[in-house]
């Protein structure tokens, strides 16, 4: 079972992360994603672009390559969901690919769809592992509360990260409990005992959160977001680096797309 | 059910689920920034936790395949409509951008499929059966016909969207996929009903229910949980 985010903390080494902002690779990565994910994938050159500006990022970055492996893993059941599609779908009369070795064919647009999906995804991943590794948790939400997020959503993130290892281990232990005293139900039986599990869990963290709550309000807390992650000023080498890279973007996209048409 | 980048490749249908999404939990985040107060903060945070943890049980279905709790509709059930809607819009939100789980250009369909679907669709009408009958029963029946509809709506969204991508040949697959989320959406009704069953017995307060038995109701805990 994989926990809801693994701990990061030790994947990055510090060095590159502290010549960079935080709220310039929050906004850097973001474009980074939303405008590779927008390409469409009949301009495949501009794909062979991003990989090799998500290559250099990695490199710069230090990150760990078994890591940044381990995260991709993650995307596995999104691609498996699509390679199914692929192999279970068959083939209309004029697009179908054939197997090399056998006498099957595949069906040609699912297959164009699933590397669409395994690129988008692959990509995707790296660039947002990037800034995971390289920060501290407080210093995105740092970042994120300069970048006005609304505040509500920074303050549900901070709580988020802190309370997810912990309900998640509690969840883990909660499985571990049922697989090895509970009964071999028939699936209605089960369905109803993962329901009270989750009841469980439910109770067990709405009383931790009205505990905290309370813990909070006693210390002084009243709403407001104090973050104890200090940021530098914004320089200009800093938009500098986001103006860098959107030009970068920009290029890839126009460049690829021309040389998607010839 | 997570929707990947490049799937729905239509600009027009993801900008317009974006718009849609970005529209509910904008009015959502605006309406309970100002009714928080500030102890139930940590709530907030710790139940996007709890609907990501409560995602790690996993069903066993049989032949190999298990199913796992969406948990909007309880989400809504315990929390109201609108926080279960900034809830899951987040936890939908960090699942495509820590896990990739969903692509970043599906999060508005993501959010409406899984988050709309179930806090505001699947609640009007767990909304309404709870007003038909009054007390446990309509807490019970409410959340297992509630959970029914958030998924087998959520899934009847996800084949608008694939038929308003225009390309041919999708009636198919969007009916076989709201075929294959009927059964689907009777686990998610057992497992919302097991899950409601448990807060009724421990914390009925949590669900605006008198409480019986040892634990007092709390002061303020009747329109804390609305």
């Amino acid at each position: 079972m994989t926990p809801p985010c693994d701990r990061p903390e030790q994947a990055g080494r510090r060095e590159p992360a502290d010549r960079v902002d935080p709220r310039v690779a929050v906004v850097c990565v973001l474009t980074f994603v939303t405008v590779q994910a927008a390409t469409p994938i009949e301009e495949w050159p501009c794909f062979v672009a991003y990989g090799a500006l998500a290559m250099a990022a990695v490199v710069w970055s230090r990150v760990s390559p078994a890591w940044l492996l381990r995260r991709l893993g993650l995307a596995a059941p999104l691609v498996a969901g699509v390679a199914l599609s692929v192999v279970l779908v068959r083939p209309g009369p004029d697009d179908g690919v054939p197997v090399p070795g056998t006498a099957l064919s595949v069906s040609g647009p699912l297959l164009v769809l699933l590397g669409s999906v395994v690129a988008k995804a692959t990509l995707s991943i790296v660039a947002l592992s990037l800034p995971i590794a390289l920060w501290e948790f407080p210093l995105i939400l740092r970042s994120l509360q300069a970048l006005r997020l609304p505040r509500l959503f920074v303050m549900l993130i901070g709580f988020m990260w802190r309370y997810v290892y912990l309900l998640g281990d509690e969840a883990r232990r909660m499985t571990q409990a049922r697989d090895a005293r509970g009964p071999r139900a028939r699936l209605v039986r089960r369905a109803l005992t993962v329901g009270a599990m989750t009841g469980a869990l439910f109770i067990r963290g709405y009383e931790r959160a009205e505990r905290v709550g309370h813990a909070m309000v006693a210390r002084g807390y009243d709403g407001r977001l104090r973050l104890p992650a200090p940021l530098r000023p914004f320089g200009l080498h800093d938009a500098a680096v986001i103006v860098l890279v959107a030009a970068a973007l920009c290029a890839i996209r126009l460049f690829g797309a021309a040389a998607a048409i010839r | 059910m997570h929707i990947p980048d490049g799937l729905i490749n239509d600009p027009r249908v993801w900008l317009g689920a974006d718009v849609v999404a970005a529209a509910a939990v904008g009015y959502a985040v605006r309406r309970e920034s100002r009714r928080l107060r500030p102890e139930e903060a940590p709530l907030m945070g710790v139940m996007a936790a709890f609907v990501f943890a409560g995602q790690m049980f996993q069903v066993p279905v049989g032949a190999g395949v298990s199913g796992h709790l969406l948990g909007a509709l309880l989400a809504a059930a315990l929390l109201g409509p609108w926080r279960a809607t900034i809830v899951m819009a987040l936890v939908i939100g960090v699942q495509c951008l820590m896990h990739a789980d969903g692509g970043w250009t599906a999060l508005g369909l993501n959010i409406v499929n899984m988050g709309l679907a179930g806090t505001l669709g699947g609640f009007v009408v767990h909304g309404a059966l709870r007003a038909l009958l009054p007390g446990r029963p309509g807490v019970l029946v409410g959340g297992f016909v509630g959970a029914w509809v958030s998924v087998v709506l959520g899934a009847a969204l996800i084949g608008a969207e694939l038929l308003l991508t225009g390309q041919p040949d999708m009636a198919g697959p969007a009916r076989a996929l709201v075929v294959a989320h009927v059964p689907i959406g009777l686990l998610e009704g057992g497992i919302t009903v097991g899950a409601l069953g448990v807060v009724l017995k421990a914390r009925p307060d949590v669900l605006g229910l008198a409480a019986t038995a040892v634990r007092g109701p709390q002061p303020g805990a009747a329109e804390e949980a609305r």
